[in-house]
């Protein structure tokens, strides 16, 4: 049976796969929880996902600044970028697999949800629609990080 | 051992290839793809004794590729890496023939039991 899961309910599942996924694919120790939004005023590069069924229609993310988006994508293809398309794919790859993750981890308490293709940002995200949103700070080993989470109310 | 990746990241598909070679399969030659649709005019050319497949891309999806293969009768072993792990769609990639399915995230580890009896 479906269950209503709040905006800071998802967001804490999203960190127990940032956990899962820091640890397995890119190979940092853990993630580190902080209380302030260390990314600041910084530019900002990101990826999102959106998760959908017939009940809800929610958007997860990472947001990092430039060195992030470099050194996620160095620990994920083992190599520096060559360009900002190996970032972007990088970064939308890790927000899949963070979606993947937390679809899974709902399990059976709501409807199945469906994935869609990553994509990516620089700079500020914007909703049109009406929205809750749900923000957390960590890092993975020096790599700053907003995890993100953004549910349609209407 | 002939293998073709098709997935729509160039990052995962870099990701398999290394994880391939770290699991011990390093005399694999690997071909890439980046959709379903691209795949499917590949296979005649390349011969694929394996591929590991992506569930969601752009154009043709990875279980309408698999589907579209086994219509066709073809003797290619497949399998999927995805995000996708739910028992749901394990079952359907069952239903569809796969010999193997690699949830993302995954260790060299997890990579090595799914593909026991499947890439010798």
């Amino acid at each position: 049976m479906s269950q209503v899961i709040e905006v800071e309910e998802w967001l804490k599942i999203t960190e127990a796969a940032s956990e899962e996924l820091v640890t397995t694919t890119l190979g940092y120790e853990g993630c580190a929880k902080s209380e302030v939004d260390i990314l600041g005023d910084e530019q900002k590069y990101g990826s999102c996902v959106e998760l959908l069924n017939d009940d809800m229609k929610m958007t997860i993310g990472i947001v990092t600044n430039r060195e992030g988006s470099q050194k996620i994508t160095e620990s994920l293809l083992g190599m520096e970028p060559m360009s900002e398309e190996d970032e972007a794919d990088a970064l939308g790859e890790v927000a899949n697999i963070l979606a993947g993750s937390i679809k899974t981890k709902a399990g059976d308490r709501v409807n199945p949800l469906q994935l869609g293709l990553p994509f990516y940002f620089k700079g500020e995200i914007h909703f049109k629609e009406p929205i809750e949103m749900a923000l957390s700070h960590e890092t993975w080993g020096d790599v700053k990080i907003s995890l993100l989470v953004v549910q349609r109310t209407n | 051992m002939k293998v073709l990746i098709v997935d729509d990241s160039k990052a995962m598909r870099m990701i398999i290839k290394r994880t391939l070679r770290q699991a011990g399969y390093d005399d694999c030659t690997t071909e890439e793809a980046t959709n379903g649709s691209e795949a499917l005019g590949m296979i005649q050319e390349a011969s694929p004794d394996v591929m590991f497949v992506d569930w969601n891309m752009p154009e043709m999806t990875g279980i309408e590729l698999v589907e579209k293969l086994k219509n066709d009768g073809t003797p290619i072993k497949f399998g999927f890496v995805t995000s996708e792990g739910t028992p749901e769609m394990r079952q359907k990639a069952d239903d569809a023939g796969a010999s193997f399915f690699i949830s993302k995230p995954f260790t060299v580890e997890s990579f090595q039991e799914a593909l026991t009896g499947v890439i010798s």
